[in-house]
């Protein structure tokens, strides 16, 4: 009966909405929508569309409207709403009803593009504030449009940032500062504060508890530390850790004995340390001496414990979230306590990033590499599993810089492959070490490509991709043999992005040509097609000969 | 003589009547907007739907030149169904006449409905 009345409300509304388009807009019209106000069956939307719209045809209007209608803030708001920029010129007046109707002028500011007003930036200060401060356990609607607008605003006005800093409590500016760094643009003066922020936040949750390995099934609490400091860590190192203090908190959370998830998230974030000090490389040298088998079996081990689903025999990807899946948080908690420590490979590549000739670090990148462990590109699973998966690519766009394995996904895959992900690989790090040796780098890309180890290529192809220069021929070949005889299309589009680098040789554009005549994904079949119209009009640029008499059709 | 005297006013009076008789009845059929404004009446009335509709939009440029058609495009929008072709027929009501009552609460009669 309920969902009936509201049908019908809703009906009547879509026809009342009609009134809005009769013209001309006379006196007693205006007067009519009046009247209707105090009629509960009209909602607030539909009285402002209508007004909206007679303010169109009579723009002093709006006067009216902001005379008449201060005990109906939120149709004033919603006329406001629908002018979007125009509604700037009469922001003074509307300030006065903003609280009033804190909804319809959250969409209204959401709408406009110029932010930087006072009372704009005090509206969505405060309303954020009150959010926290009610709501702090979940994220409600409005305290995500609150942080939206936040986001927007911090990334608009290098003065902005500071004067948000000022108005808020370390809490308030810490969950802003998650959201910025995650999806917005930071001004240099709001990165320094919130690396500060952070760091002391890191301190204060390492100080509060000790985190054992043992312990951290102990206790849910520790657990929670340990994901506060795993998260803080990450965001640590996304600004790129600047001063003293930020290492030192750093380097206290990856110390040995602290749990191999957050020493992961934590070792990362130290290398993302611009400047490779002496007080870094001491730091780092100590975990090179490793055993690469014993790494490599540490990672077997794991990556059998990652559950496998498969559907027609492609990769599936199931992500997790721990907060929604309680079935699936024990497999979680498992993969959790068995975690591989991947710190050597981070020390390794760390230390060559920087500094290319580091002996002991190219040893165990060589050692590494040989042991052929069983990693997956952090990007690479991006590239590769993006279109896998709608559940990650929704993941991948809510954190496009973080993706937790430990706390949103495990990678399970067919019997072709199974994988750790990281942040690195040996074949990156190696690469580093060779980075100027470009005959070596190139012998190591070829003996990458050709494996016959799924992980290792899609890790290259990866590398490649990164890499700022044409394809060369070799690599080339070897990409179009494998696109050729490849059954495993999720590959494909990493592939063809790589693909798109090189020259269009007879061996690429008849691969493409054959690929165009299967039946393709939508949006593998537009990329063989640009590549495909990119490529024949290069060779026609180059004179008719050079087409090779492949045509497009 | 006094025949002739009787008969001269006569024809005149005749003569003058006749001649006003078609001054009033030529002014009133044979200028264009009013021819138009009746050719547009008779569609409202008779025509089919979208006749009807372009009756009313045509009829509503006329302003209250119009006034006459006001009956019928109340008639019109009472036939109404569909809440574009009401607000259709209302602007136009309100284009030809200042009394809106009568149409505002045929809308929001439909409105209920």
């Amino acid at each position: 009966m309920k969902g009936g009345k509201s049908k019908k409300r809703q009906n009547m509304n879509e026809y009342l909405l009609h009134l809005g388009e009769a013209n001309p807009v006379t006196d007693d019209l205006i007067s009519l929508i009046f009247h209707l106000q105090s009629n509960r069956d009209i909602y607030k939307f539909t009285l402002s569309k209508i007004l909206f719209q007679y303010t169109t045809e009579r723009p002093e209007l709006m006067d009216q409207w902001l005379t008449q209608l201060p005990a109906n803030a939120e149709v004033v708001i919603g006329i406001a709403e629908n002018m979007g920029e125009e509604a700037l010129q009469f922001w003074p007046r509307i300030l006065p009803i903003l609280e009033q109707a804190p909804r319809p002028t959250l969409r209204l500011v959401i709408s406009l593009d110029d932010l930087n007003h006072n009372e704009i930036v005090d509206f969505v200060i405060e309303g954020y504030r009150r959010e926290i401060a009610t709501k702090s356990l979940f994220l409600s609607y409005d305290l995500k449009q609150y942080q939206k607008i936040l986001v927007k605003l911090a990334g608009s006005n290098p003065d902005i940032d500071a004067f948000i800093q000022l108005r808020m409590n370390e809490q308030e500016f810490y969950e802003l500062g998650t959201q910025v760094i995650t999806n917005g643009t930071l001004t240099p003066s709001l990165s320094e504060l919130l690396n500060d922020t952070l760091a002391t936040r890191l301190i204060d949750t390492l100080a509060t508890t000790t985190l054992s390995p043992e312990e951290v099934d102990a206790s849910s609490a520790n657990k929670l530390t340990i994901q506060d400091s795993q998260r803080l860590c990450k965001l640590i190192g996304l600004l790129g850790p600047t001063s003293a203090p930020h290492i030192e908190a750093l380097m206290q959370a990856s110390r040995p004995d602290a749990p191999v998830t957050q020493r992961d998230n934590c070792i990362w974030a130290l290398a993302q340390s611009k400047k490779l000090t002496s007080q870094l490389q001491t730091y780092f040298e100590q975990f090179l001496s490793i055993d690469a088998s014993e790494l490599a079996s540490a990672i077997d081990e794991t990556s059998k414990k990652i559950p496998i689903k498969t559907r027609d025999d492609r990769w599936t990807l199931t992500v997790v979230d721990t907060n929604t899946y309680f079935k699936q948080r024990k497999s979680l908690s498992q993969y959790d306590g068995t975690a591989p420590d991947l710190t050597p490979l981070y020390a390794a590549a760390f230390l060559l990033k920087h500094d290319a000739g580091h002996q002991q670090a190219q040893a165990l990148a060589e050692a590494l590499y040989q042991a052929d462990l069983k990693l997956i590109d952090h990007d690479g699973m991006r590239a590769v599993l993006s279109n896998s998966s709608d559940a990650l690519e929704k993941v991948i766009m809510e954190h496009p810089t973080i993706l937790d394995v430990s706390r949103y996904g495990i990678v399970g895959f067919t019997s072709h492959l199974r994988a750790v992900v990281a942040w690195t690989t040996p074949m990156e790090t190696l690469a580093s070490a060779k980075a100027n040796k470009p005959e070596e780098l190139n012998a190591l890309i070829s003996d990458g490509l050709a494996s016959n180890r799924r992980a290792r290529v899609i890790n290259t192809a990866v590398l490649l991709q990164a890499m700022d220069q044409p394809l060369h021929p070799d690599h080339q070949s070897i990409l179009v043999e494998k696109l050729g005889s490849v059954d495993l299309r999720d590959e494909v589009r990493l592939y063809l992005s790589v693909l798109a680098k090189g020259a269009p040789t007879l061996e690429l554009v008849s691969v493409l040509q054959q690929m165009k005549s299967e039946t393709l994904e939508a949006d593998v079949a537009k990329t063989v097609n640009n590549m495909l119209l990119h490529f024949d009009a290069d060779l026609g640029s180059e004179g008719s000969e050079g087409s090779m008499g492949v045509r497009v059709n | 003589m006094s025949l002739t005297f009787r008969i001269v006013p006569c024809f005149t009076l005749i003569l003058i009547v006749s001649l006003c008789a078609s001054t009033i009845s030529f002014s009133k059929e044979d200028t264009p907007q009013t021819a138009e404004i009746s050719r547009l009446v008779k569609a409202l009335k008779k025509g089919s739907i979208p006749s009807r509709l372009e009756a009313a939009d045509n009829l509503a440029s006329y302003g209250a030149k119009a006034r006459r058609a006001y009956p019928d495009l109340l008639k019109a929008m009472k036939r109404a169904r569909k809440a574009e072709d009401v607000t259709s027929y209302l602007s136009a009501i309100l284009a030809v006449t200042d009394d809106h009552e009568d149409a505002f609460e045929l809308f929001l009669q439909n409105w209920m409905q």
